[in-house]
């Protein structure tokens, strides 16, 4: 096949897969971001921010938008920064005063860290509570940072859950590349504290995955070898699994391994739980990805 | 399922007797499956074990063998049923493995659960019951945390253990729990002590709240997975605590029945005391100090269950004397093991409670309700793993989430004060920190400074299989496996041994292993739950000892003296006994060529320091 038709093929698929499931394409809507940020403009001082800063230079874990960091990536990471540091700093500010931001060493945001109460009392009209208010409030949160969390217009997000609750709420994001869930990657998690306040967020989305293999490999065969990997294990099973039959719990996902944000490699493969473990199967060569035990004792 | 297959026999008109008006329900076996056809209500009887059978007796020292523990039973509500007759209802679903392959074995159309404690229906109705109880308190404050039963499996296949799992079906969570029996006792059952089951269905409480997609455990020691098993000890602690509770049961010891005494030569209890049971002042810990110096003595056999000093030691008093300490210390191999790290933090939690319960104003019924609140509260806003920390929970961080959401949750100003005294009591809050430039390579014998070298093939193949890969993908053999070196090809793990030149003992340690070249590569997530990329990964080590705690640890005396040190390798000398803390890596290029690594240890109370070693591929 033709790179080109390839290509065209696969953004067909991923326009296809959006309409056909439940899905969020995270555009850029200018008007509800201002309209939301005006919301949000009473905000104080950024001392937190610029203190968090001299705090997180210290470290060498990640770089955040500062003048201290030490290593080569992180310099490169801190020129693209600049430019947008003011808009980002507006940004914390309308979300929360206490927010603290950790970057990946490609300059992507990965990490904001806050408090509960950082709102203002005139800000008060969040209910944790209305599953649509807090839906709201995460699709404008994404909104507001998809440019530093890395997320172009192709990025496939989908509402995988949204947990109101008394006093706080959680909200995840799961991505979609050619239609398969991406894992362990590909993930947004939001926390929303009693006043809509943003209590932190972690970002492992990918983008520009280096998609590795084909299906090439049926599932009966690639639940036989999951089988004969979980028999290295497991002596004794303690629930009966019928390894000929497919069952609710077998999946097709593209395993991204690597926690590097940018076109990290990809694998089509096969997730079966079996006697409590979970094992992952390469698509196409049949290799064994994982074999990790879920029990919890 | 057998059920089933005994319901096409049926059908078949093999001969088997079947209830007229019920068809699947076999009279043969006894078992049933979901749809029995009965209408029965949704309140029942049955008899239990008031918590344990300890509890229920009053006797701390009675047996699992005894003949007298039908006397302990007594009648207790059966609510929420479905109304099936069986123990179906809107919290959990008790099935039975052992007798019915999964199926259903306790069954009365009219909801009357009277068993003799040694009938396996029984463990089925203390399931059900403490099961339901547990869940519907979660309904009644606001945290129950998924609205489907949970399929509690009685009597599991299963030694010595209980567990909970999570599994997707369908595009759906479902969460079961699996009780097993007691091999050195027969017929002692899990599910005969409430707090395990209890335990087991806090897990499904944590991972739940904390996310539908990602685990709470990351790593196969980390503290996330230790806070877990705090969690649900705490929980089912505080679940089974009582107004008025017999004088002779320690309402801080977990699991005094199943942990406790089915395992006449090993106590498995765990207990939210400030020491050990090996400390001669046990129960009531009077040498308690969180300050090394004084906290813990070898001479003394004291030990302080404290942040960090006090991680790692277990609780059982399973070893012999004069010097408690040292044998501890040189040969109990699951300092890392998170059912055992984490006593000190269950003990905080307690404290916390106790102190809400006994202040001012207080209650068994508010404290109960405020610390599950908060503590489930905390779970959900804990953070998830970033490449910065593929294991970003810890006991510092959760003590700080919890302390900021206990104003959100009701607490008052004094309720806070006193939370905020019981964690800074045990170290986990205002603790003292390291100072900068803490953190060296130690020695290591026949190595380069900083790093061990495990390629012994057998040793290899044994681990890799326990992670489902094939022994034969350990290429070296004996030739160039026993030297305990780097050879180009060869699979090894490795271990990095960093010396603490604080007074204070680091705890928590993320350790992020780089490979500065193509020398060394990372093997993949399978083997590497701290995988980050081929040339990086991380994993955390428990603690590594300051010198104050040395000191205290040290005896002229060769009966007391424990023989640790400031390095990891001499704070936990069994690490190497397991794969748990070791990192997976393929040696490649050429004899003589160097492989650089750098290590950013972090520890959870001090800086972050960046330490480089190089070694030489062999020759």
């Amino acid at each position: 096949m033709k790179k080109t038709t390839k290509r065209h093929l696969i953004v067909l698929l991923v326009f296809t897969g959006a309409l056909a499931t439940v899905t969020i394409f995270l555009k850029k809507n200018p008007k509800k971001n201002e309209a939301y940020f005006e919301s949000l403009s009473k905000v104080k001082s950024n001392q937190d921010i610029q203190s968090h800063q001299a705090n997180q230079a210290k470290s060498t874990q990640s770089w955040v938008p500062g003048p201290s960091s030490k290593s080569g990536e992180s310099r490169r990471g801190l020129a693209q920064s600049q430019v947008s540091l003011k808009s980002f700093r507006s940004k914390l500010k309308a979300h929360g005063f206490s927010l603290k931001p950790v970057f990946n060493e490609e300059g992507k945001l990965i990490q904001l860290q806050g408090k509960p109460h950082a709102l203002a009392d005139s800000q008060r009209s969040f209910d944790p509570r209305n599953e649509a208010q807090v839906r709201d409030r995460a699709t404008a949160v994404i909104e507001a940072f998809r440019s530093e969390l890395g997320l172009d217009d192709r990025t496939q997000l989908e509402l995988s859950s949204v947990k109101p609750g008394q006093f706080t709420a959680q909200v995840t994001f799961e991505q979609r590349v050619d239609g398969l869930i991406v894992h362990p990657r590909g993930k947004i998690h939001l926390r929303f504290g009693p006043q809509g306040e943003l209590m932190g967020m972690e970002s492992s989305a990918v983008s520009a995955v280096q998609v590795q293999n084909q299906f090439s490999m049926d599932m009966h065969h690639a639940k036989t070898l999951a089988f004969e990997s979980v028999s290295r294990t497991e002596k004794e099973p303690a629930y009966h699994s019928d390894k000929n039959t497919p069952s609710g719990t077998d999946q097709k996902l593209l395993w991204v391994p690597s926690w590097k944000s940018s076109n990290p490699e990809g694998f089509k493969a096969y997730r079966f739980q079996i006697a409590g473990r979970e094992v992952v199967i390469d698509g196409q060569s049949g290799q064994i990805l994982m074999n990790k035990n879920k029990k919890i004792y | 399922m057998r059920g089933r297959n005994l319901l096409v026999a049926m059908m078949l008109g093999l001969g088997m007797a079947a209830c007229a008006d019920n068809q699947t329900r076999n009279t043969l076996d006894g078992c049933s499956l979901k749809a029995t056809g009965v209408n029965a209500p949704s309140l029942g009887q049955g008899l239990i074990y008031e918590v344990d059978p300890m509890f229920a007796s009053g006797d701390p020292t009675l047996s699992p063998l005894s003949s007298q523990l039908d006397e302990y039973r007594s009648e207790t509500q059966l609510r929420f049923l479905s109304g099936n007759g069986l123990l179906d209802g809107n919290y959990v679903s008790v099935t039975n493995f052992l007798q019915c392959a999964g199926d259903y074995l306790a069954f009365d159309e009219l909801n009357q659960f009277y068993y003799g404690s040694s009938d396996p229906e029984f463990q089925e109705v203390m399931a059900y019951h403490y099961g339901t109880e547990f869940r519907h308190y979660l309904n009644e404050i606001g945290y129950l945390e998924h609205p489907d039963p949970i399929e509690l499996t009685a009597q599991c296949r299963l030694q010595d253990n209980a567990f909970y799992v999570r599994t997707l079906s369908g595009g759906k969570i479902k969460n079961r729990v699996c009780m097993g029996a007691s091999v050195s006792t027969f017929g002692a059952h899990y599910a005969d002590d409430s707090v395990v089951t209890i335990h087991e269905l806090q897990h499904s409480v944590t991972a739940n709240h904390y996310s539908s997609t990602v685990d709470f455990n990351q790593l196969l020691f980390d503290e996330a997975g230790s806070i877990n098993e705090s969690v649900s000890d705490f929980i089912a602690m505080v679940m089974s605590d009582r107004e008025s509770v017999p004088a002779s049961i320690d309402r801080r010891r977990f699991s005094r029945w199943a942990l406790g005494s089915f395992d006449r030569a090993y106590d498995a209890s765990r207990g939210a005391h400030r020491c050990p049971q090996y400390d001669p002042s046990y129960p009531d810990c009077t040498g308690f100090e969180k300050d090394a110096s004084v906290g813990f003595s070898a001479e003394q056999n004291r030990v302080s269950y404290v942040f960090p000093d006090g991680m790692g030691w277990p609780y059982g008093k399973n070893f012999t004397g004069p010097g408690y300490l040292k044998k501890v210390f040189t040969t109990f191999s699951r300092q890392e093991q998170i059912h055992n790290h984490g006593v000190f933090f269950t003990g905080a939690l307690w404290e916390a409670y106790e102190a809400l319960k006994f202040g001012s104003g207080g209650s068994l019924e508010k404290a109960r309700e405020l610390m599950v609140s908060v503590v489930i509260e905390t779970l959900k806003n804990l953070p998830k793993p970033t490449e910065a920390s593929r294991s970003p929970i810890t006991y510092i961080g959760f003590i700080d989430q919890l302390v900021a959401l206990a104003p959100v949750v009701g607490f008052s100003q004094s309720q806070l004060s006193e939370l905020e005294g019981a964690f800074r009591a045990r170290g986990l809050l205002d603790s003292p920190e390291l100072g900068n430039g803490w953190a060296a390579l130690a020695p290591v014998s026949g190595s380069v400074d900083g790093l061990l070298v495990v390629d012994h093939p057998a040793q290899l193949k044994r681990w890799i299989s326990r992670f489902g890969y094939s022994p034969s993908l350990i290429p070296q053999g004996p030739v160039t496996g026993l030297n305990g070196k780097m050879d180009s090809g060869e699979i090894v793990m490795l271990w990095f041994n960093i010396q603490n030149l604080d007074p204070v003992t680091a705890g928590s340690i993320e350790l992020t292993v780089s490979s500065k070249n193509e020398n060394l590569e990372i093997l993949g997530p399978g083997l590497n739950f701290g995988f980050i990329s081929n040339s990086k990964a991380q994993i955390r080590y428990s603690k590594i000892n300051g010198s104050k705690v040395v000191n205290a640890l040290s005896s002229p005396s060769s009966d007391f003296h424990v023989p640790t040190g400031n390095s990891y390798f001499l704070t936990n000398p069994q690490f190497r006994n397991s794969p748990v803390t070791g990192i997976w890596a393929r040696v490649s290029g050429d004899p003589n060529e160097l492989v650089e690594i750098e290590l950013e240890v972090r520890p959870e109370n001090g800086p972050a320091q960046t330490l480089t070693l190089t070694d030489v591929i062999v020759p």
